[in-house]
């Protein structure tokens, strides 16, 4: 498949038809099915999903971050070389070097044995072979570089002396440190407070320029997404259902699971009297998909028996030059925006319940 | 609309006697050091927290971790003793009730925990846990309480053969449902709901949502919504009480919070939530608050915020004295905007 060019930068990463799997007790996860899409240098790559999703299955199968996760098919394109084949060894030069990874829990990530700044500048020791003091120095920098105050003394400081929101900025420190071309950044702030939020974004978005990197943002928050992003990728059950620039997502979706998730989410900006739809039923499990379209189940427009509940809808050009989705119907849902569906709601569907559990209750349970 | 203030609440508000009073509300937790475990100091977790809540109404509590919102809320229901202070659930002082007819009033108020997974006994099936408050309270025989559990699931949106399971068999979504329906079990008057969405996706976050505004409705519930999403707030409050390092800076009506906030606080908060819009995002004017939350072991003179406060900069480079700030707490006071502000430079702003 060829994707045209959203933005004339430089391509950094090309993601072709990727299939990750990885094997638990139950069965085969099919996590990531099928993913193909492009990160340009300068630009916010948002990759949207539920819990579930394979939107950071897909972001930790980028790195190689999880050695369970077996790459099925698919290419992963670094500047034209393919991070799957590549040995390891050759692997961990280019993770963290130059792509960096920004975690959600900065109290996890980060050693708390070790000073802040030894942390920092091991990857300046690592990957830029600086010498002990040089390294400190550079990690100093970097502390200054994301906004914390007195960085010389705080680089002394070990992960359990910092505040929440310093521990995120120390990580995006510890990011940049080498100067990457990409940052993927996994729900780099779900664990932090609004105000705090808002800082972290800040010093995201103007080291981003600093350095001249591309990020992906993976995140469930569609207002962060709406503040920062130039594409967006939605995903649903391990495949992309939706893709286009900020603007198509949010204003011109062709996808009944992107509209869902904006009709189910109260606004700041509403009066609080509109009604939220639910979508109803809950994502399908990853070891036995629904046959066809892996969202039918749940989707207000499937037309059932039919093309929905039989084949599965490829990702393909709906709009413009650069808005794809994976909708059977896609053209039909032309003109139809949060409004509209808000508008022509009855009251059953707002009590809408998510579906029943996903096991099968043994007889000894029934019994017990 | 209510008038809440530090100073005593009034008895009657709009008429109709608030069901639940809570007065000037304190609590310390001690920090314990040295080899010894004295105690070597104090963290104020609530300092002087007033509010009410009238019958069939929605009060938002809403501030960012380490508020104090969730403490106020477990005192509101007796779970956390007061260091000082007072709460009168319809007329009945919880603080010097005891024995029986503490638990005789306990069963008309309930909580609802962030993370069903966490509260519910992963031992118990559902219908055990339903049945097992009415056991205690009521007494009912078997046959009862196994009618009473399948019309709680049914309530909740749950099918009743549901009752045979196991929490692990469920969806966080259904879990949450379970939480709801055991916090009916009592028939209660009042539910303190402690961030009840906040672990949930947003597609399963509305049905949640939706079916508090329906149960409220139908059984005529008082709500106490402590979240963080402000969002969710304006979605289901009546009334909101912004709270920062456990004091309430700001309290009003939904459209006054949202529409016509007053403190300084309260509008960083709001212009710090991002709206899934696009053009209207980028075109915001965000206040960016510098630093962190105090640590509440040992909180800034005079006002809690004047820390990060940015309006105290900007009135500051407007050669205005702020020194009182730093040596007069500021009071609820609603005779600037029309609801209650403890701001010394109390003044609207538009932040959304």
């Amino acid at each position: 498949m060829t994707l045209t060019p959203a933005s004339t930068q430089e391509v950094l990463l090309s993601v072709r038809d990727l299939v990750a799997k990885f094997t638990t007790e139950d069965g085969v996860v099919q996590a990531v099915d099928g993913v193909s899409f492009d990160v340009h240098r300068g630009e916010v790559f948002a990759i949207v999903g539920e819990s579930g999703s394979g939107k950071s299955v897909t972001a930790m199968t980028i790195l190689g971050l999880i050695p369970t996760v077996e790459v099925d098919r698919g290419e992963i394109l670094w500047k034209g070389r393919d991070l799957v084949t590549l040995s390891e060894e050759e692997r961990r030069k280019v993770r963290g070097g130059e792509i960096a990874m920004i975690f959600q829990d900065p109290l996890t990530a980060l050693n708390p044995v070790h000073t802040i700044g030894r942390q920092i500048g091991e990857m300046a020791r690592i990957h830029d072979g600086l010498d002990k003091k040089r390294a400190f120095e550079r990690a100093v920098e970097m502390l200054d570089l994301v906004g914390i105050p007195e960085a010389r003394k705080r680089a002394k400081m070990y992960p359990h002396e910092f505040s929440g929101g310093m521990r995120q900025r120390a990580m995006i420190a510890m990011a940049i440190c080498c100067k990457p071309d990409l940052l993927i950044a996994d729900e780099p702030t779900t664990a932090l407070d609004v105000t705090v939020q808002a800082q972290v974004l800040e010093v995201l978005l103007d080291i981003k320029d600093e350095i001249d990197s591309g990020i992906v943002l993976i995140t469930h928050d569609l207002g962060v997404v709406a503040g920062l992003a130039d594409q967006v990728m939605v995903m649903y059950a391990g495949r992309q259902v939706e893709m286009g620039t900020t603007e198509e997502i949010f204003y011109e979706s062709r996808h009944p699971y992107t509209l869902g998730l904006l009709a189910s989410l109260p606004r700041l900006d509403d009066e609080g009297e509109e009604p939220l739809l639910p979508i109803t039923g809950s994502p399908p499990s990853l070891i036995r998909r629904p046959p066809g379209c892996p969202f039918h189940p749940r989707c207000r427009f499937a037309e059932l028996p039919g093309l929905c509940d039989t084949e599965v809808p490829e990702l393909r050009l709906v709009a413009g030059d650069s808005h794809r989705a994976a909708c059977h119907y896609a053209e039909t849902l032309e003109g139809v925006s949060v409004d509209s569906l808000r508008a022509n709601v009855d009251v059953d569907e707002l009590l809408a319940v998510e579906g029943v559990g996903p096991t099968v209750v043994s007889a000894e349970e029934a019994g017990a | 609309m209510s008038e809440v203030t530090t100073s005593p609440i009034e008895p009657v508000v709009d008429g109709e006697a608030p069901l639940l009073v809570a007065t000037d509300l304190v609590k310390d937790f001690p920090i314990r050091g040295g080899v010894l475990g004295r105690t070597i100091g104090v963290v104020s977790a609530v300092a002087g927290v007033s509010l009410a809540v009238k019958r069939r109404e929605t009060l938002g509590l809403v501030g960012e971790s380490g508020c104090g919102k969730s403490t106020t809320g477990r005192m509101l229901l007796d779970l956390i003793s007061p260091t000082a202070g007072e709460v009168l659930f319809d007329g009945l002082s919880l603080t010097r009730t005891s024995g029986k007819d503490l638990s005789k009033v306990r069963r008309r108020f309930q909580i609802v925990f962030q993370d069903p997974y966490a509260s519910l006994n992963p031992r118990m099936t559902v219908g055990a846990t339903l049945a097992e408050p009415l056991k205690f309270h009521f007494g009912w025989k078997d046959a009862q309480i196994a009618a009473r559990v399948r019309e709680l699931l049914t309530i909740v949106g749950l099918s009743p053969e549901h009752a045979n399971r196991f929490p692990h068999e469920f969806s966080g979504g259904q879990r949450q449902r379970v939480g709801i329906a055991r916090a009916l079990a009592l028939e209660p008057e009042l539910i303190v709901l402690d961030e009840p969405v906040s672990a949930l996706d947003v597609s399963i976050q509305a049905g949640i949502v939706n079916l508090l505004e329906r149960l409220q409705e139908d059984l005529g519930l008082a709500y106490v919504f402590i979240a963080h999403d402000l969002s969710v707030v304006r979605h289901i409050s009546d009334r909101v009480a912004v709270m920062y390092l456990g004091k309430i800076v700001e309290e009003g009506t939904r459209d006054e919070i949202y529409g016509r906030p007053g403190h300084p606080y309260t509008q960083a908060l709001l212009s710090a939530v991002p709206l899934p819009d696009p053009r209207r995002e980028q075109a915001r004017e965000r206040i960016i608050l510098r630093g962190d939350v105090p640590s509440p072991a040992n909180p800034p003179s005079g006002c809690r915020f004047r820390t990060r406060c940015w309006k105290k900069l900007e009135v500051e480079a407007q050669g205005v004295d702020t020194s009182a700030c730093s040596e007069r707490e500021p009071l609820l006071d609603a005779a600037t905007v029309g609801h209650p502000v403890a701001c010394h430079f109390t003044a609207t702003r538009d932040v959304l």
